[in-house]
């Protein structure tokens, strides 16, 4: 019997996936998320911020990744908004990271009743990673000399007093390329802005890196963070929250087949042994 | 030959100091540089695109089951092509909000690339399932690493991983008990105290300590990401440094030319 348990058909283990991940999502109940303190400090950085402050978000994520990072982008679009923060959102490793970001910014601007180009402003999307970063610590205008809709970015009130990343309150990465380290590496170790990162969960164990070494004022590490940046600003009921017990149920899923995995092995062993 | 290298030499040199000295002329001529940089991007993704069309029209022309998929491809890629044109006259940009080009991006983009992404789930639970095996003391501390930042880092995970410490605890005492013993070190390893250990720990104390640990899993599951996984990473992205630092040098002094060819 014991043998068994390290041959179940791939089949079945689709199936078993199939069903711990999707059953949650009908039963529509979520469990309030443990803060950790990186997600705490993002949190608490921006509300330390004055009112009017300009926050930059930089989407360098695509549509495969926007189960795990659009709810961290509408929770901090949330708490930026309320916090009547300015907000300017651009992505520069990947063309789908504008798009992903037109998903939720006017949407949310209306729920919250912001103004394009007074309280927020979609700069859009270049090409060059590093070298943008690079060019954005010295000139924002160098680099975006107009939005996403063709609009002068200089004439917009939105950017008033904000020539160069180092008079933004605070830069926010999410991403689900290594756009991560290019704002570590070439922006804030070169103009020492603050730097947030938010990110997918394949990436994110590599941001503690700078995390620890005080090179970033915190983490949103994939869904696990947005889930736990939902419940900071009231909303415990949002998508990542119902995705994280999603994820949950195929996490214990898959430690329980690897536990029958291991037992199949283990009598698999012995009975070679014996033969 | 030697073009190319004193120019490659120039640039490189030029980005260093540049770095190093952010006084004018450098922060100037930097920018121009990257300026440049972006349009080589420009034309490197023309070429991009001229080597994907080229490499998919001779495979339609070999025919087969393939040329379909290549027809497939390329319709794909220049029906969006001329959509992106038409929005980009319609709205100045082909991203601009209201562009009818992001009905594409919505209904075709969006759910192939989340397809394509959740077939990981899949895949990674299965390759799990086979693959990993507590084989040696490694495997094993890596399972359990693993399996505790897994479950401590998800809802109600924690209550979970407390049960199956314990099963996993009387599993590995009847792996050692079942070894050989060929030594009288492996007497005691095998017949004493590690096993009993894992079987007391296993039966008795993780049960009966339930609650206490199980508030404790997220904790031990943050201080793996945050402690033993940020060492082990820190060494690897300093040899990853290192590396590219060699490399970018090699570059500079030209000896490293395979991008020439």
């Amino acid at each position: 019997m014991f043998l068994t348990l390290g041959r179940i058909p791939k089949p079945w283990i689709y199936g078993l996936v199939f069903l711990a991940a999707a059953l949650p999502f009908f039963l529509k109940r979520t469990f309030p998320a443990q803060i950790t303190p990186e997600v705490r400090a993002v949190y608490d950085f921006i509300e330390s911020l004055p009112e009017g402050t300009p926050i930059v978000i930089s989407t360098d994520y695509g549509p495969s990744t926007i189960p795990e990072m659009q709810p961290a982008f509408e929770a901090l679009l949330t708490h930026a908004f309320r916090k009547n923060l300015r907000v300017m959102v651009m992505t520069h490793t990947t063309y789908q990271g504008l798009m992903v970001a037109q998903l939720s910014l006017d949407r949310m601007a209306e729920k919250f009743h912001k103004v394009y180009g007074k309280d927020y402003v979609l700069w859009g999307f270049r090409p060059g990673a590093a070298a943008v970063v690079v060019n954005l610590g010295r000139d924002i205008y160098s680099v975006f000399d107009t939005d996403v809709k063709g609009t002068p970015l200089k004439d917009m009130p939105v950017m008033k007093g904000v020539h160069s990343l180092k008079d933004v309150g605070l830069v926010i990465s999410l991403t689900a390329t290594s756009a991560g380290d290019i704002w570590v590496q070439y922006g804030q170790a070169r103009y020492g802005f603050p730097l947030a990162l938010g990110s997918t969960a394949v990436i994110s164990p590599g941001h503690y890196l700078y995390y620890t070494a005080g090179q970033v004022i915190g983490l949103i590490p994939a869904l696990k963070g947005a889930s736990e940046y939902e419940v900071l600003v009231g909303n415990p009921t949002g998508p990542a929250n119902l995705g994280m017990v999603s994820q949950a149920s195929v996490h214990i899923l898959l430690i329980v087949l690897i536990f029958l995995g291991n037992v199949g092995y283990l009598a698999q062993r012995h009975t070679r042994k014996r033969a | 030959m030697s073009g190319p290298l004193v120019l490659v030499f120039l640039s490189g040199l030029f980005i260093v100091i540049s770095f190093f000295i952010p006084r004018d002329p450098f922060p100037k001529v930097e920018l121009w540089a990257l300026r440049w940089y972006y349009i080589v991007v420009g034309f490197a993704l023309l070429l991009g695109v001229d080597s994907l069309v080229l490499h998919h029209l001779r495979r339609i022309r070999r025919g087969g089951m393939q040329a379909f998929y290549s027809a497939v491809l390329l319709i794909g890629f220049f029906v969006t092509l001329v959509w992106g044109i038409v929005a980009w006259k319609q709205f100045g940009s082909p991203f601009a909000p209201h562009s009818h080009f992001l009905w594409i991006f919505m209904n075709v983009e969006v759910p192939l690339e989340a397809t394509m992404f959740s077939l990981l789930a899949f895949f990674i639970a299965s390759a799990a399932y086979r693959a990993f095996r507590a084989r040696s003391f490694e495997s094993t501390l890596l399972l359990v690493s693993a399996g505790l930042v897994m479950l401590g880092r998800v809802p109600l995970g924690q209550y979970v991983a407390v049960p199956l410490l314990s099963a996993f605890g009387v599993l590995l005492a009847f792996e050692l008990y079942h070894r050989p013993v060929r030594t009288p070190l492996d007497r005691v390893l095998y017949r004493g105290g590690p096993v009993l250990v894992l079987l007391f720990s296993g039966i008795l104390v993780l049960p009966a300590v339930f609650p206490q640990l199980a508030a404790r899993i997220p904790g031990v599951a943050s201080w793996i990401l945050t402690v033993p996984q940020v060492a082990g990473k820190r060494g690897i992205e300093f040899g990853l440094a290192l590396g590219g630092l060699a490399f970018g040098y090699r570059i500079l002094f030209g000896m490293e030319r395979g991008y020439l060819r």
